[in-house]
């Protein structure tokens, strides 16, 4: 069971998320934007934080740059949750930032328990 | 035994969460986003339940449930229409259009299974498979 955070500013799109990894054990928390997910990584450190790129105001991007920022929430894995393909500059940034993985939006069930249990063994 | 339950909507989060429900509770869901695509799917197969969406761009759950109700093949399987309509006179409407019932929107993960099997005999109810 690990401890996951899901930031995404669609509300169905972290109950989707949020109700297909707690079936398969894990323990969830929401953040609709970066303020609310810093303020929550924050208080309790997440191992993962599934990250949607295009938040309303501060975008995912700064949200990971804040993360890495702090030592407290600096070694918290990220997975990136994107419809956008990962182009060049994405890739730089993901390699910059350790993150070494990418959940595509949509995602069948499966897909997404995979890709939480591969980013978190990593 | 599994219930085979169409289920449309537009918003593609919502339909997979929709989905992912029903099958982790051993059902075996068929969903769509495209309501001229659920008619095709509706008339080719046999589906114990139907689920729809009321806003949609293409086709409005009302036309969809008319379309569905004035079809002899379709017009006894139950439809359940999933909505956020919260006026008062909604529910008389969605009941009017044909369908059976509504769920209403956002679905709460805990109770959409239990409210859709209350629209489903005894023996194809769900069972939650999954833990």
């Amino acid at each position: 069971m690990a401890r996951i955070l899901i930031v995404d500013d669609e509300p169905v799109n972290r109950l989707l998320v949020k109700t297909i990894l707690e079936h398969a054990g894990h323990q969830v928390a929401e953040a609709a934007d970066a303020a609310q997910a810093l303020r929550e990584a924050g208080e309790h450190v997440p191992d993962l934080a599934i990250v949607d790129l295009h938040l309303a105001g501060t975008s995912g991007v700064e949200l990971i740059q804040s993360l890495r920022a702090d030592p407290k929430t600096n070694a918290v894995k990220v997975a990136l949750y994107t419809g956008s393909t990962v182009d060049a500059a994405m890739r730089d940034f993901m390699t910059v930032n350790r993150i070494e993985h990418v959940i595509p939006k949509p995602c069948e069930p499966q897909e997404l328990i995979s890709a939480v249990t591969s980013a978190l063994s990593s | 035994m599994p219930a085979r339950i169409l289920v449309i909507d537009d918003n593609r989060p919502n339909l997979d969460l929709m989905t992912y429900l029903l099958k982790a509770f051993g059902h075996e869901p068929t969903g769509t986003t495209d309501p001229t695509v659920a008619l095709e799917q509706a008339r080719a197969r046999t589906f114990d339940v139907i689920i729809s969406d009321i806003l949609m761009p293409e086709m409005d759950g009302f036309s969809l449930a008319r379309t569905f109700k004035a079809d002899p093949k379709l017009q006894s399987t139950p439809l359940i229409a999933v909505t956020a309509l919260a006026m008062a006179g909604d529910r008389e409407r969605v009941l009017a259009a044909g369908f059976s019932g509504y769920i209403s929107k956002p679905i709460d993960p805990q109770t959409f299974v239990s409210q859709v099997d209350s629209f489903l005999p005894e023996a194809l109810r769900g069972q939650n498979t999954d833990r």
